[in-house]
């Protein structure tokens, strides 16, 4: 689907239903500032470091995985693994995430790459950080780990290899089957 | 209701990974229940003041930015203070933050007092916090304060949670008011 069809389709799951709330797909969301996820994070480094911010990010990030991979279920049923990234992509990219693409993809071995130039972090770092700073993304890697678990896939691990944060052109994740 | 929520929506579009409001703000769509885990998670490690600290800090920008923008300014042209008050709490329902009603509305001094039945917390807390969990609504205040400021009206305010369904209160209940020096 393109991604102007997409966009329609977005607004239209985005309901005000009759308790007042609003609803994507049927789970209460809300639209949040960008510069309020970028000022939190850096509040987090700030106060426990960039290690201690990620893995407190990431965890409340995997919990959403695995209620999102519900979601995501359905409406990517049947569809080839790489076609079912795609759709993640797009509804990742569509939903104000980022600008996100699929690079690269092998089946056998397992190789994905996707890679994104809009991050949320803006141009908080100035290209200066000592490393990665997409944690929120943490949440798409582990939807990508948990889609390919339902693949029957080795268990998968992605890691983020570039970052716009630190002074590449666009930030980078690399998936592949994790170590026995 | 549905029309309103239909014309908000139409202030938005998509270009490239971003989702903007008039073609400024910026915006992402995140799920209620994810930004109550991460608060908790943050309550885990920092403990619940210091989670509110760093929501507070992230918040005002938020709020900061998004009073800055030029989306702001043309929403309240020909609007009282009261009225734009009113206005930008049906917006926040809008953005998804549950209805919020104004029960309280006084100029001089100046002080408000929102309720609001079904905050973004949900029932995460159910009902035993020992304290208000509301932390992302301070943000409010920063965009009060810039509505005020429409008319060349400098308020500085404090932001009170005096209820929250996080400790068992059938309701939040927010104060803007006028801040003291104590």
């Amino acid at each position: 689907m393109q991604m102007e069809e997409l966009f329609k389709d977005f607004i239209l799951q985005l309901k005000i239903k009759e308790d007042g709330l609003v609803y994507f797909r049927d789970n209460r969301s809300v639209l949040l500032s960008v510069p309020w996820f970028t000022t939190m994070q850096r509040e987090l480094e700030g106060i426990i470091g960039a290690d201690g911010a990620f893995v407190l990010i990431e965890s409340a990030a995997k919990r959403w995985a695995s209620r999102a991979v519900n979601d995501y279920a359905p409406l990517v049923k049947g569809k080839p693994f790489e076609e079912k990234i795609k759709f993640v992509l797009q509804m990742h990219s569509i939903t104000g995430w980022g600008n996100w693409e699929l690079a690269e993809f092998s089946s056998n071995p397992l190789q994905i790459i996707i890679k994104e130039t809009r991050p949320y972090h803006e141009d908080a770092y100035g290209g200066k950080a000592d490393g990665p700073r997409c944690y929120y993304q943490s949440g798409l890697v582990a939807l990508i780990e948990e889609l390919a678990k339902l693949e029957g896939l080795p268990p998968t691990k992605g890691t983020e290899t570039k970052c716009m944060a630190q002074g590449d052109p666009y930030c980078e994740f690399v998936f592949s089957s994790a170590p026995e | 209701m549905q029309e309103e929520f239909k014309n908000f929506l139409s202030t938005f579009q998509y270009k490239d990974g971003e989702l903007r409001q008039m073609s400024s703000d910026r915006y992402m769509l995140a799920s209620t229940t994810w930004l109550t885990d991460l608060q908790q998670e943050i309550e885990n490690i920092i403990g619940p003041d210091g989670a509110y600290a760093v929501f507070e800090t992230a918040s005002k920008s938020g709020g900061q930015t998004t009073s800055e923008g030029p989306t702001f300014a043309a929403l309240f042209a020909g609007m009282s203070l009261e009225e734009r008050v009113k206005f930008i709490m049906k917006y926040g329902q809008f953005q998804g933050w549950g209805p919020h009603e104004v029960v309280e509305y006084s100029s001089d001094p100046f002080r408000v007092v929102v309720r609001s039945p079904r905050p973004y917390i949900g029932k995460a807390y159910k009902g035993k916090a020992d304290g208000p969990r509301c932390y992302y609504q301070v943000g409010l205040t920063n965009v009060i304060q810039a509505l005020a400021n429409i008319d060349k009206r400098a308020l500085t305010l404090q932001f009170t949670e005096t209820k929250c369904v996080a400790k068992g209160d059938p309701y939040c209940e927010y104060v803007f008011e006028v801040k003291t020096d104590d």
